[in-house]
């Protein structure tokens, strides 16, 4: 492992090509450019990348076995519900947010990137430092359980409103539907099925079936990860736009949550036993939040948040910021504390 | 070739709508229904860019005798939340119907 300040680990992260094909994408939208992914395709490479993800982390916890990462099993699970639960309080009583508004983007936050993972990983690779690399399963572990949180704490928020307020007819019976279609739609959804049903082939075709789909699934690997990338600025710039008019609170709530839930995810890493690398994945999996999923699931059961709320936090800034910082900043801090 | 007067309700809502609409048009009696992509759009709820699955459109057309239109609407009002972004018209159709149409032999 080379020896880095986290000035080079930044450096480092931002001459990578992935960052500099969101950055590519952020541009062409800020000077208008006609520049434009398929949507068919941006669909494709999603595919692509969960189902990579996927079946590396399959095969991966087939050689370690389930047994043997309970811990940090365990450890993730309660990382995905006590975020969001912080999340929550900070947003509703500091930044006085409503009900629905806070326990949507608290949920954005529990839930996670696989994009930023992805990133991730390839920035540890061009480090040639290795992660364990059963923790793609955690993906899958904490993109339902962040949202499904987020949506309890608004139902329990809005039954002690209720029980305050009872004389008064105010509150109206939300409609949206109860914690049976969240999950359907948290499970079901195109990016957890695909990323679920991967774990599941790569676990039972193990490491000869990774060898065998090596040459599409590992070795296009980064070149797709590039153009996702791309795709990925050109929605963010367009979620820029709207950064102003979402105030100041949640600007630097975007950018303090990562660092803190980041350092927390770096720490319970290293304590349950990760290596550097693997205490990095998890600080990056705390640290960002979900864009692709979560939104679909808040909107469903959350309608009265607004979407432009949580959209803009985490799509507009949390995940550039991830990209830009956060990466190099986990890392720098999981070497400076487990890396002796 | 008969025609027959019906209403053709078009229906433009969000994406995640979707399985929501489809259970209540055919509750009130359509016997069925196209649901076109819609690409992109911009109105009182914000821009609408299609990117990402929270944010597509969807355009469900149906042709229905003009009660269950009617419920159809009614329903919507009442039952959906006014946060989500749905519009409703009609317009009066005459439509073709071919299972009382009597094939002429040799029309072609």
């Amino acid at each position: 492992m080379v020896d880095h300040t986290l000035l080079d680990a930044i450096g480092h992260n931002l001459t990578a090509p992935m960052p500099l094909f969101f950055a590519l994408g952020i541009l062409a939208t800020l000077i208008r450019s006609e520049l434009k992914v398929p949507d068919a395709l941006y669909i494709g490479l999603t595919l692509y990348l969960l189902a990579a993800i996927g079946l590396h982390g399959g095969a991966e916890i087939r050689e370690v076995g389930i047994i043997a990462i309970w811990m940090p099993i365990v450890a993730c699970f309660l990382l995905g519900s006590l975020i969001p639960i912080a999340g929550y309080f900070i947003l509703r009583y500091i930044g006085k947010f409503s009900i629905y508004d806070s326990a949507a983007i608290a949920g954005h936050y529990g839930s996670v990137s696989a994009v930023t993972f992805a990133v991730a990983t390839q920035f540890l690779s061009s480090l040639q430092v290795k992660p364990e690399g059963y923790l793609s399963a955690f993906l899958a572990i904490l993109e339902p359980t962040g949202v499904v949180v987020g949506i309890l704490l608004a139902r329990i928020a809005l039954q002690v409103e209720m029980r305050r307020h009872s004389e008064s007819n105010e509150i109206k019976k939300t409609k949206g539907g109860w914690i049976q279609p969240v999950l359907h739609e948290a499970l079901t959804g195109t990016g957890s099925m695909i990323l679920l049903g991967a774990l599941v082939i790569g676990y039972i075709s193990g490491p000869d079936g990774i060898a065998v789909t090596k040459p599409f699934f590992g070795d296009l690997f980064k070149g797709v990860l590039c153009l996702f990338m791309l795709e990925m600025g050109l929605v963010a710039g367009r979620r820029l736009a709207e950064v102003r008019a979402v105030g100041a609170f949640l600007i630097i709530f975007a950018i303090c949550m990562p660092i803190i839930d980041g350092t927390i995810g770096v720490l319970v890493g290293g304590f349950v036993g990760l290596s550097v690398g693997g205490a990095t994945m998890l600080g990056v999996m705390a640290a960002s939040a979900s864009y692709i999923a979560a939104p679909a699931a808040m909107r469903i059961s959350l309608p009265e948040a607004n979407p432009s709320f949580y959209l803009t936090a985490s799509l507009g800034i949390t995940f550039p910021f991830n990209i830009a910082m956060g990466i190099p900043l986990y890392f720098w801090l999981a070497k400076l504390v487990f890396g002796s | 070739m008969h025609m027959e007067k019906a209403i053709l309700l078009t229906i433009i809502t969000e994406r995640i709508m979707e399985p929501t609409l489809k259970e209540l048009v055919e509750r009130a009696g359509a016997k069925g229904y196209t649901i076109e992509d819609v690409a992109s759009g911009w109105g009182k709820h914000g821009n609408r860019t299609g990117q990402l699955e929270s944010d597509q459109t969807i355009k469900m057309l149906l042709i229905v005798p003009k009660p269950v239109a009617q419920l159809i609407l009614q329903e919507i009002e009442a039952t959906l939340q006014p946060e989500y972004a749905i519009t409703a018209f009609q317009h009066e159709v005459d439509v073709m119907n071919r299972a009382t149409a009597s094939p002429r032999s040799g029309a072609l």
